[in-house]
């Protein structure tokens, strides 16, 4: 265990600056992105009201308000999100290939580590899933911060939703990542964490047999994706709860096959 | 301890952030208008069965309108839904079906489709069409099921239905049983060269026992003479797996024109009531001044057992006419008033269980007065009496100004 803890802590310490860089781009970004946005139509607005001489009530009508799911839904905030699972979902893959193309072939001293080499396995998926849910917890924190933003720099009246509850809700990529329910984000996360656990197994393949192993990683995550859609083919057959349950069910099955296989393939078939 | 400070501080991040998140979610209240009935007059179960769908635009907000449904008296937006509840409840939009999916899970399984029920004391039958082959050549058969309810005893039938024509298109519409013999009445598209689109009516007898087809009688089917059409259209049943002798279509004509612009214009002349007794097949007709008025649809009337309700709608009041199949007569008249508003449409009418639920709304947007509160009104249809009456108001303190539109009701 303390040695997983120990595998842990030197990939997290190994990504930080990447992790580091990500929060520091999100935060410039998105609150830029909640002052001009909100400056720009308060600007916009006095100055429509003035040229057309038109009333607050008028251009309202013509306009609407401003919500935080504009500015939310703008690239000022979808732009650093974006960037950041581009980078996160490379980052699966940087993370076994620079053990073996980096400066010295670290992964020779990993794997000969006096532990079970399954840890350096969910050493590395525990770091992607603590450095993604750690830039969503930013994410989160940030919110709340930029909704007071917006409700200061734009007078009451000119306001639509400002909640940034209903903002997430507004948009679905946000609502993916930031559901509203708890059980809908362990949905989004288990998936999530499955997939990762699947490219690790593609990678693994592919360290394993080289170009034969590229076409089996594909074949394998095109089999377990098929898998996991089946019980939609017999939706008609199944009641609600029951294709809920069964994907729930696939889902770990799945999970565990690919660990199964990544053990088998670290402790018998990966080469240096 | 310091070398790990990193992955502590992420850690206790992801937990303090995301746990905050969620159990501030599961805690704290809506942020959105809590609609609800407030009673004005009458009994407040009645409105217990009413389901309503719809959204709510908050006023000068552009983006996507919130969701939401109303079920016992409680709205639930479906942002803020849990994904269970999302998957469970009013699955397919078919509340109609829950109370046989609870009482005969198995029988129930992999069947949908209100239409395709009968259910009487003893039985409970499940007949629907199905189809195979290519869009050139199709070939349908009924897969039919019945559950003894007694001995709980269940039996699956498919038979082919022999096809004399083609036919793009084949379904059921209700299902009765006469006897031991079921009646499937059922709707075909067939294949034609014009642009004009066909519609059959046809009422198969089967007979359960043998397995066969023994009758397939047509009853109506849509004609076209030049610039003017003939068609029929189904007036909406109220309580449609429940035993009915009768099923009911409304025939209308229509001339084709055009207008000043040089438009294709549709304008309906007449239309009459024509009942088919299941049992005899014999028809009947049942002519009314009003179904003329060219406003009028088939879709707005229902009927039940042996009774027709004529629904017309102006935009300040509804008028219903009831006629009785048997006795050949207009037997009752009633009016109820009805929020006024642009747009008939977004006055919603169900007839169930003798009961009118009447949901009148002004829905019009762009507005430059506040939405009026949605007004319904629940009636007894035998007496005439008004069981409830009430409107539909957000809760104190979660007043929104906005736009809420029904797009659906249904009655459990």
């Amino acid at each position: 265990m303390n040695r997983f803890l120990k595998l842990v802590n030197f990939e997290i310490n190994r990504a930080s600056k990447l992790f580091a860089s990500l929060l520091a781009i999100v935060a410039v970004s998105q609150f830029a992105g909640v002052v001009v946005r909100s400056k720009s139509y308060v600007s916009e607005a006095s100055r429509v009201m003035r040229e057309q001489s038109i009333t607050q009530a008028e251009f309202l009508s013509s306009h609407g308000t401003i919500s935080f799911s504009q500015i939310i839904t703008s690239l000022w905030f979808l732009g650093p999100i974006a960037l950041s699972a581009a980078l996160l979902i490379l980052y699966i893959f940087l993370i076994w290939y620079r053990d073996w193309f980096g400066k010295n072939t670290f992964i020779y001293r990993l794997l000969m580590l006096p532990t079970e080499r399954i840890n350096i396995f969910f050493a590395k998926a525990t770091a992607i899933v603590l450095l993604v849910l750690g830039l969503i917890a930013f994410q989160l924190f940030l919110l709340p911060m930029q909704q007071t933003i917006l409700e200061s720099l734009v007078p009451a009246e000119f306001l639509g939703y400002s909640d940034y509850h209903h903002a997430l809700n507004s948009f679905w990529f946000l609502s993916l990542i930031i559901p509203h329910s708890f059980d809908q984000f362990l949905l989004s996360y288990g998936v999530g964490i499955m997939a990762v656990f699947l490219l690790f197994t593609a990678i693994l393949f592919e360290r394993s047999f080289r170009w034969k192993g590229i076409v089996i990683g594909i074949l394998f995550i095109i089999f377990a994706g098929l898998l996991l859609m089946a019980p939609f083919f017999a939706e008609d057959m199944l009641y609600p709860t029951e294709l809920l349950l069964l994907e729930g069910v696939l889902l770990i099955l799945i999970t565990a096959l690919s660990i199964v296989i990544s053990r088998f393939l670290l402790n018998k078939k990966v080469t240096v | 301890m310091k070398r790990y400070w990193k992955t502590i501080v992420i850690t206790l991040a992801v937990l303090l952030g995301i746990g905050t998140f969620y159990i501030r979610n599961a805690v704290s209240a809506s942020s959105l208008p809590q609609f609800t009935f407030v009673k004005e007059s009458g009994d407040d179960s009645e409105i217990m069965p009413i389901v309503l769908a719809g959204s709510f635009d908050r006023s000068g907000h552009f983006g996507s309108s919130e969701g939401l449904q109303i079920v016992d008296n409680e709205i639930q937006y479906s942002s803020e839904q849990s994904l269970i509840e999302q998957f469970t409840e009013g699955y397919r939009g078919e509340y109609g079906l829950i109370d046989l999916q609870e009482k005969y899970r198995s029988f129930m399984r992999g069947k949908w489709g209100s239409a395709s029920f009968y259910e009487d004391k003893d039985f409970l039958l499940y007949a629907t069409i199905k189809e195979e082959g290519s869009s050139e050549k199709k070939d349908f058969s009924f897969s039919i099921s019945l559950l003894d309810k007694e001995n709980e005893e269940r039996t699956d039938i498919k038979i082919e239905i022999p096809m004399k024509r083609s036919i793009i298109y084949m379904g059921e519409v209700d299902v009765q049983m006469v006897g031991r013999m079921l009646k499937v009445v059922a709707e075909h598209a067939p294949y034609t060269n014009s642009d004009f689109e066909d519609k059959e009516v046809h009422v198969y007898t089967i007979d359960l026992s043998s397995k066969k087809i023994i009758a397939d009688d047509l009853i109506f089917y849509s004609e076209n003479a030049g610039e003017s059409f003939i068609n029929y259209q189904r007036l909406a049943q109220n309580n449609i797996r429940n035993p009915n002798k009768y099923i009911v279509y409304e025939k209308y004509s229509v001339q084709e024109g055009t207008d000043s612009y040089g438009n294709k214009t549709m304008e309906k002349r007449a239309s009459e009531l024509i009942a088919y007794n299941l049992e005899t097949g014999k028809q009947q007709t049942i002519q009314t001044g009003r179904l003329n008025n060219p406003d009028y649809s088939g879709y707005e009337s229902f009927y039940n057992d042996s009774a027709i309700y004529v629904i017309e709608r102006n935009a300040e009041k509804l008028k219903i006419e009831t006629y009785d199949i048997h006795r050949k007569k207009l037997m009752k008249t009633f009016e109820f008033p009805v929020l006024s508003s642009k747009n008939t449409e977004d006055t919603k009418v169900i007839i169930k269980n003798s009961r009118i639920y009447l949901y009148s709304a002004d829905e019009s947007y762009p507005r430059q007065t506040k939405q009026p509160p949605a007004q319904l009104i629940i009636a007894d249809l035998m007496t005439g009496k008004t069981v409830y009456k009430g409107k539909l108001v957000a809760k104190k303190g979660t007043e929104m100004e906005g736009i809420l539109r029904t797009h659906y009701m249904e009655i459990k």
